[in-house]
């Protein structure tokens, strides 16, 4: 007799052996440059850019983090989400278009090569690479955070959380290693259909085996908590999320360098509006998961569900993200739930591939390649591979120590990628009077990021700074407003020629 | 290349009215909190969400249009 557990892994199993097949295929006809290791030699067409952008966009965070934070903050997390994501495809087309110009000009690989030309400092380029090393760590580690939980509550417990992580990330960072981003570019087509069919699907089958139609559940979310049919977030941790999510993870490496890798203007304008598609609506189904989880967790489900269930689920992992998969293992056919759990497992290893490849790209092409200038091609797609492995391991590292909420990481990680955005207007928007120069451009990123770290809730546990701290988001509204005043202020007093 | 093309461009008057209304649309969102009540509307649905998902489809139909007639 096979138990649900072994369908439900063999399915999972049978994704990642998809996956890797991808990858060789794409690893076959890889050029060992590094143009092609990263940006596809600029030749991604329209398919293949927009499911790896609305894939790489969508992670962890969406399958897991927003049924878990849809269960607890209720249509709030829709209100912010349609937002941001409507504002990442809008800032996909208004800053990715001129990323992709510039960088089909001047030959641009990573991020900071636009930075360091446009400013004229490499110093720019070497501290902007190491704020970005910095925040995108958390970005890795809540990707192995989602592995974790979906081997182990695939396998019924039977792989612990740790195994769990640990395979898919070497899986993901064995096959980025291999074929470079042109494996990730390729496998996210996959992800892309996968987790969007998936969590359409969870969404459908959860709430119809509990309600006859939507308008009862709706009626269920109000008899136990009318609460979480209201707006819960204070207008400033509003503002401060949807600018976050909306153009802070957009100008993260992972998803800028995919501006790079557009074939031509009609690809990155209909990527644009493809991608606010695919990302607003995806989370309509996972508000349905959310609101029916709430309403399964007050009065339980005989046999199936215990009231209370989230709370022992955040006992067990350290935060409510395992809901989304607690619920598709216990709810769902072991065949279903085996789909279900590969594309939230595509959704947490699109997103994590693409950042293992732009990270390694960050330090390889901006730091090594500037202390070793005679460094060959060859050995630096070696370099690149190494540190893919490096910070695949780091990221499993912070994951097993239960640091929360997915959410929260993310916000710190997108908030500090998006102080990169005072000196990104003033590189792509070319104006009469340069406002900000490369000294405002350091020294606001620098001060910018502090804050972030500082006043963000999630980090500020670890410095010390809990008294004066704010949600992520919140935090990193008022760093980006003290970045701009301080790269203008600065700007003004250190003139440049 | 041509800094020309990094300019914004609105010279089009469509290209105008949409970049406003998006504005605006994004604006409106915060109007939530002056009826931030979980009473019932359209399948039950309440007000702030009905809200959101109508600001939504405006959204994604301004992103459309401007895709459409604007973006180059």
């Amino acid at each position: 007799m096979v138990e649900a557990w072994q369908v439900v892994i063999s399915i999972i199993f049978l994704y990642i052996v998809a996956v890797m097949v991808i990858s060789y295929v794409a690893t076959r006809i890889l050029r060992r440059t590094l143009e092609d290791f990263y940006v596809l030699s600029r030749g991604a067409g329209l398919i293949v850019l927009f499911l790896a952008t609305a894939s790489t966009y969508h992670s962890a965070f969406a399958f897991l983090t927003s049924v878990a934070v849809f269960s607890t903050t209720g249509v709030t997390f829709w209100i912010g989400s349609f937002a941001w994501t409507t504002l990442a495809g809008i800032t996909a087309y208004v800053l990715g278009k001129r990323i992709y110009l510039l960088g089909k000009s001047r030959g641009y690989i990573s991020p900071s090569d636009l930075l360091a030309d446009r400013f004229n400092s490499e110093l720019l380029r070497v501290i902007t690479a190491l704020a970005w090393a910095v925040f995108i760590i958390g970005y890795i580690t809540v990707q192995a955070i989602g592995l974790g939980i979906i081997v182990s509550i695939g396998s019924g417990g039977r792989i612990s959380y740790e195994a769990g992580a640990l395979i898919l990330i070497l899986v993901a960072a064995l096959y980025v290693a291999i074929g470079g981003l042109r494996a990730a570019y390729w496998t996210d087509v996959l992800q892309g259909i996968w987790m969007y069919l998936g969590v359409w699907l969870a969404g459908l089958l959860i709430v119809y085996k509990f309600f006859p139609n939507i308008a009862d559940m709706f009626s269920a979310v109000r008899e136990v908590n009318p609460k979480l049919l209201t707006l819960n977030w204070a207008p400033e941790l509003l503002a401060g999320n949807i600018i976050v999510f909306g153009i802070g993870v957009m100008i993260l490496p992972h998803l800028w360098i995919k501006f790079y890798a557009a074939r031509d203007t009609y690809t990155i304008k209909w990527n644009s509006a493809l991608t606010a598609l695919y990302l607003s609506s995806f989370y309509i189904p996972a508000m349905l998961i959310g609101l029916t989880a709430a309403v399964l967790n007050v009065k339980g489900v005989p046999g199936l569900l215990e009231p209370g269930f989230i709370k022992k689920l955040t006992g067990l992992y350290g935060s409510a993200d395992a809901v989304m998969a607690y619920m598709i293992y216990t709810l769902t056919h072991p065949i279903i739930a085996g789909f279900l759990l590969a594309g939230a497992a595509a959704a947490a290893m699109s997103t994590l591939d693409s950042f293992l490849g732009s990270i390694s790209l960050v330090l390889t092409r901006d730091i090594y390649q500037k202390v070793n200038p005679r460094a060959s091609e060859t050995s630096l797609v070696l370099i690149s591979r190494l540190l893919i492995i490096l910070f695949g391991l780091i990221g499993w590292v912070l994951a097993v120590q239960r640091p929360g909420l997915i959410f929260d990481i993310v916000a710190v990680a997108a908030g500090g990628g998006l102080q990169v955005l005072p000196a990104l207007l003033q590189a792509v928007f070319p104006t009469r009077r340069q406002w900000i120069n490369k000294y405002g451009a350091i020294i606001g990123l620098i001060v910018g990021s502090l804050i972030v770290l500082i006043f963000s809730a999630p980090t500020a546990k670890y410095i010390g700074t809990s008294a004066y701290a704010y949600p992520a988001g919140q935090a990193s509204l008022y760093a980006l407003i003290v970045n701009f005043i301080v790269a203008l202020v600065v700007s003004q007093i250190f003139k440049t020629k | 290349m041509a800094e020309e093309e990094l300019k914004i461009g609105l010279e089009n008057p469509l290209a105008l009215v949409l970049a406003a209304l998006t504005v605006i649309l994004y604006l409106l969102l915060f109007a939530i909190y002056g009826f931030n009540r979980p009473d019932p509307t359209v399948l039950n649905m309440s007000m702030p969400l009905l809200y959101a998902l109508l600001l939504w489809t405006a959204v994604v139909v301004v992103v459309v249009v401007a895709a459409y007639k604007v973006w180059g």
